[in-house]
């Protein structure tokens, strides 16, 4: 959310592609485990990319990972790199003009060195200019997202413009201190230095480089000649015939160059210190250097004053880029005529195209929604070329996996090219879309997606309908923004449904998380070694390892701070096996913001898992199993009695449902859809959830022994988990409160104050019941509060259609000394026959109309074995929905609500 | 196999005999005894096999002479924190499986604490198997094949080097189970049944 991720402006959202390189097959790192894919690690760095904001580098909007090791990168993009503006723009091939371009390219730098990378790849098409003129480094991560190019084949960098340490040393090596080939690979800044001194010398030279080389051995025999030259730019003019036109530039430009092109790296300055050149001294800085983390809640008073010193530059820089260079190529010359029209238009029409002021990667997310695919398109522009089969088998295989031959050949370099991605069907598909609804009204009430045809479709439609999700992402973007102030409406927006793309921040709202949640995170301790962490280390390679973000060795590593910071922030609990895959859905949501994703865990275990995590767990969890063993008999009577018949206990199978919440048992994506209901829920929600699993199960279960229905659940079948959210709201919704009640859950701040309350009213709210009572009883006890209410329910209703049956089994004489309004009298000794079935009467076929109904059995507290044992003999006979009033009769005594019948 | 053996015909009598034993696997976690199971009753091996809460349930038939065992397997969670829960899973189990791991001499150490609590605790009669899982990786071996096998010698446990991922001395060490445990015609149950757990866990030895 903080900060925003820039906006698509004029930029186009670029592709490329390369390979990462492939391990030899069956070898296996040292714990065992197969060697990670490099193009994972690739991958699970590159997300970090993500977070980078500055005006001077080209955004990182998405990466992919295809087939065969290949890695997709979506990165903003312009068609006119330094090169070519060079050639077109006089100003810009100016001595000034290139004094700028040197400054931002350097600010863009210095961006990296604080963001903890170097680019190492350099060149004249690697600088891009924007429409304003403004240079935009262009791939830059490539050195950081493979680690030090360790997870490619390919070299990285151009070799001309590459220093000549890297040239003889390799770029693995280290700059600064630390040591290399981990994932503290910083590289040394001076790498870029000499780079940009070598594109800049180009420029002023006029002349590409050592254009006469063709052969690499050469091009690297004449780097490594410049390097060791004394005067390395003297050098370069003198071999190009250049040095006129070296000596035509200002002093202070020729300096600049002489400090770039300084040989020993340990002597030539770092990207910082050259901003101070008297070259740049009447530049201003465009934006702030450092990094910002990403932030929630995004209002945080210690940020009001960066935020405001970025909006000032913000407008300044508005401001700026008043201007857009004349002839300017906006568009790619291939474009049809027709789409080429359409394009200019809108662009030209800058003011009404509101596309443009949207974030870059929420455009993605739209194009993608609209059907758009990269690796299409990169098919389509032959960036990916696809063979016949028969063509790609290797000549040779030895017994090892080893392969020899076969094409392979592709991997070997790094495609320079880029390709557009066209929005032109994405901006039809968006173009009736009025320009108001971009700025959608937050007033009290509604935020205004009620009105769109689609919000009554169900939710594998909503979610690909691209109008349909630019609504929701406006709305709670919105809404977002003013958390925490709008949290009630975060709540009930969410309650239609959740955008997927702010699905971690709904959700984070959703849970309430507030404060200093940056710093908090920070200031806990996640790497000093304790007891828990060999459990931990054995946990994560294990957890949720089919996706691709979490088996990443950058996965693994978040997991494990994030996990540590939670068991050493909560000193009374413990890490339970199970406590990573609880974490799994946080850290993929998150994963760029650790911070949160502790935060979002650490609020999630305190509503829906209070107590979980103790040491000693076993009464928390039995109390749980308890309370779903009687939610199964309230809800579903024939599967509990034959569940119990089998002696099909709830501690043999549902221990790790609730104590993942779900998250140890189904996949990722099942996951959220399941929790973007849960945690809009109370904390008996999964209880729910858990009978509604077994419902859509029932069918099988009702028919299978004790060993089947223990294998079915070793082995979650396929479950339709929009089936079971629907069914698990009902199932709340038919519940009353008090049957979930348990004495081991997060007291909230109304039950906590119960003390305050005169006796009378204590007596009708529901106590702890203790472990061996709840296990010994089949069916819940309902407090003496909810009966009343559910019976004024019954008198509020229009047609007096009850909800709730009252029996009172005590003898007839206690019962006409008082009992409840409307209740029933059937004494427990003779409403059965021997054989269990009700005797026939009037009671009885009154009792027989009520199936399906809420039936309290009512008793005394003094005769309570009678209340129990009746409640199950209806149970036996299949009576959904039977309860036991909590400590009997006598709770209505002190409030008056017992009369005497007529 | 199963088919083959005494599936078709009726239990009892000397012949054809149909058992039914529980089997428990303990054992420090990440060890393999997940792996051991999924390789023994599915052929499979996954190299990021997820662990385990609370427990899992599986079950296999195997063919030993005569006699049809069918396994009933328990695989508990690893974790120290729910041994509390082991009880529940070892208490009337005819046999169990005490697993470590060849490359951690920790794991071998929790081993010998399973095996005594198991003498303690469990039926007087269960047999006791130890298996030193991982033989595939070694070369990282931290526990000598010598010392585990005078531990389990001095405990009279059966014991193996096993590798799930290699399938090494994985049915071995299952049978060499079923061959020791007693097979008294109280064990028997119908043929029926067993056939209905063949077809479920879809393979038979």
């Amino acid at each position: 959310m903080y900060p925003a991720s820039p906006k698509l402006g004029l930029a186009h959202l670029g592709a490329s592609t390369f390979f990462a390189s492939a391990h030899p097959s069956e070898s296996c790192g040292s714990n065992g485990l197969p060697l990670t894919p490099n193009s994972i690690r690739i991958y699970g760095r590159a997300r970090a990319l993500q977070l980078i904001n500055h005006p001077h580098l080209s955004c990182y909007v998405d990466i992919h990972r295809g087939k065969h090791e290949r890695i997709r990168v979506i990165q903003e993009y312009y068609l006119l790199n330094l090169k070519g503006a060079c050639n077109k723009y006089p100003e810009i091939r100016s001595h000034t003009g290139l004094a700028q371009i040197a400054h931002q390219v350097l600010q863009g730098l210095v961006y990296l060195n604080t963001f903890g990378t170097v680019t190492c790849n350099l060149s004249p098409q690697n600088i891009l200019l924007d429409p304003h003129g403004q240079a935009k480094l262009y791939n830059y991560g490539l050195y950081y997202m493979t680690e030090a190019g360790s997870a490619v084949s390919f070299p990285l960098g151009i070799v001309r413009y590459t220093a000549p340490e890297v040239l003889l040393h390799g770029a693995s090596q280290d700059g600064g201190g630390g040591s290399g080939g981990t994932a503290t690979v910083t590289g040394n800044p001076a790498w870029d230095v000499w780079s940009l001194g070598m594109v800049l010398a180009e420029a002023v030279m006029g002349y590409q480089l050592f254009e006469k080389c063709e052969e690499v051995e050469g091009l690297v025999a004449e780097v490594l000649r410049t390097g060791l030259a004394a005067e390395p730019l003297k050098h370069l003019a003198k071999t190009h015939n250049s040095t006129q036109k070296l000596d035509a530039a200002p002093q202070e430009l020729r300096d600049f160059l002489c400090t770039c092109l300084t040989p020993d790296p340990k002597d030539r300055p770092m990207p910082r210190s050259l901003l101070n050149h008297p070259l740049f001294r009447t530049m201003t800085i465009s934006a702030p250097l450092n990094p910002i983390l990403p932030h929630f809640p995004v209002i945080d008073p210690s940020l009001c004053l960066i935020d405001f010193a970025q909006y000032k530059a913000k407008l300044s820089e508005v401001e700026n880029k008043g201007t857009v260079l004349p002839d300017y190529p906006l568009i790619p010359n291939s474009d049809s005529p027709l789409q080429a029209n359409h394009t200019t238009e809108v662009i030209k029409s800058e003011q009404k195209d509101q596309l443009s002021e949207r974030s870059m990667r929420e455009v993605y997310h739209l194009w993608q929604l609209a059907g758009g695919n990269v690796e299409q398109e990169l098919k389509k522009q032959k960036l990916i070329r696809t063979k016949p089969a028969i063509l790609t088998l290797p000549s040779v295989m030895v017994v090892e996996g080893e392969v020899f031959g076969g094409d392979a050949s592709h991997q070997q370099q790094l495609e320079a090219t880029t390709i557009i991605l066209p929005l032109h069907s994405l901006r039809s598909r968006l173009a009736h879309v009025a320009a108001h609804k971009y700025y959608p009204l937050i007033t009290q009430r509604e935020c205004g997606t009620d009105d769109l045809e689609t919000s009554r479709l169900p939710l594998v439609i909503r979610e690909r309908d691209v109008e349909y999700q630019l609504h929701r992402i406006l709305t709670f973007q919105r809404l977002l923004q003013a958390y925490p102030y709008k949290a009630d409406l975060v709540k009930s927006e969410a309650r239609k449904d959740t955008p997927p793309f702010y699905r971690s921040l709904i959700w984070a709202a959703l849970l309430g998380v507030d404060g200093a949640v940056a710093d908090t995170y920070q200031q806990l301790d996640k790497e000093t070694p304790t007891l828990t962490d060999r459990q931990i280390e054995v946990d994560i390679p294990r957890c949720h390892q089919y996706d691709e973000l979490l088996s990443s060795p950058q996965g693994h590593a978040k997991f494990t701070r994030v996990l540590k910071a939670w068991v050493v922030s909560h000193p009374h609990l413990v890490y339970w096996q199970g406590l990573d895959s609880l974490c799994a859905p946080f850290l993929y949501l998150n994963f760029n913001n650790e911070a949160l994703a502790y935060a979002c865990l650490s609020r999630f275990i305190d509503k829906y898992l209070h107590k979980f995590f103790l040491r000693d767990n076993s009464a928390v969890i039995q109390e749980y199993l308890a309370k779903f063993s009687h939610m199964i008999a309230f809800h579903d009577p024939r599967l509990a009695n034959h569940l119990h018949s089998i002696g099909f206990i709830p501690e043999l199978y549902a221990i790790p449902w609730f104590l993942t919440m779900y998250t140890h048992v189904f996949p990722l994506q099942k996951i959220f859809l399941l929790w973007d209901t849960l945690l809009l829920g109370e904390a008996s929600l999964p209880l729910c959830v858990a009978v509604a699993l077994l419902r859509q199960l029932a069918d099988r279960l009702l028919q299978f022994g004790f060993n089947e229905c223990i294998l079915l659940f070793s082995d979650m079948p396929d479950i339709d988990m929009e089936r079971v959210v629907r069914d698990s709201v009902q199932v709340f919704c038919s519940t009353p409160p008090s049957v979930t009640f348990r004495q081991h859950q997060r007291p909230t701040s109304e039950r906590d104050n119960n003390s305050h309350l005169p006796q009378s009213s204590q007596d009708l709210l529901m106590t702890g019941v203790s472990l061996a009572e709840l296990k010994g009883e089949q069916c819940p006890q309902v407090s003496g509060a909810d009966l009343l209410e559910l019976s004024a329910q019954r008198r509020k209703s229009r047609r007096g259609l009850a909800k709730l049956l009252l029996v009172d089994v005590r003898t007839s004489e206690e019962f006409a000394r008082g009992t409840l309004p409307e209740a029933m009298n059937m004494p427990a000794d003779f409403t059965f026959t021997p054989e269990g079935s009700l005797a026939p009467g009037p009671n009885a076929e009154l009792l027989t109309s009520y199936r399906g109904k809420i039936i309290a059995v009512i008793g005394s507290r003094n005769n309570w074995g009678q209340v129990t044992e009746f409640a199950e003999k209806l149970l036996v006979l299949e009576f959904p929905r039977v309860c036991t009033l909590h400590k009997g009769i006598e709770v209505f005594r002190a409030s008056g609500a017992l009369v005497v019948p007529s | 196999m199963a088919q083959r053996g005494g599936a078709q015909r009726p239990s009892g009598g000397g012949q054809g005999k149909i058992c039914q034993f529980k089997l428990v696997l303990l054992g420090e976690s990440a060890v393999g005894k997940s792996s051991l199971v999924l390789r023994f009753v599915k052929g499979q091996f996954h190299e990021y096999q997820e662990s385990t809460i609370g427990a899992a349930f599986l079950t296999q038939t195997v063919c030993l002479d005569d006699t049809t065992v069918k396994f009933e397997i328990w695989d508990t969670a690893g974790q120290e924190r729910y041994h509390s829960l082991a009880p529940m899973y070892y208490r009337g189990a005819q046999a169990a499986i005490v697993v470590y791991d060849i490359t951690n001499q920790d794991t071998f150490g929790r081993a010998k604490t399973w095996v005594k609590e198991l003498q303690r605790q469990a039926s007087p009669n269960i047999v006791i198997a130890l298996a030193g899982n991982k033989a595939d990786l070694a070369n990282k071996r931290m526990v000598e094949y010598e010392e585990a096998q005078t531990y389990a010698e001095e405990n009279s446990l059966l014991f193996m080097e096993t590798s799930a991922k290699t399938a090494m001395n994985v049915n071995d060490i299952f049978l060499a189970i079923a061959k020791k445990l007693p097979k008294s015609d109280n064990n028997a149950r119908s043929c029926w049944m067993l056939q209905v757990i063949t077809f479920k866990t879809g393979e038979t030895m």
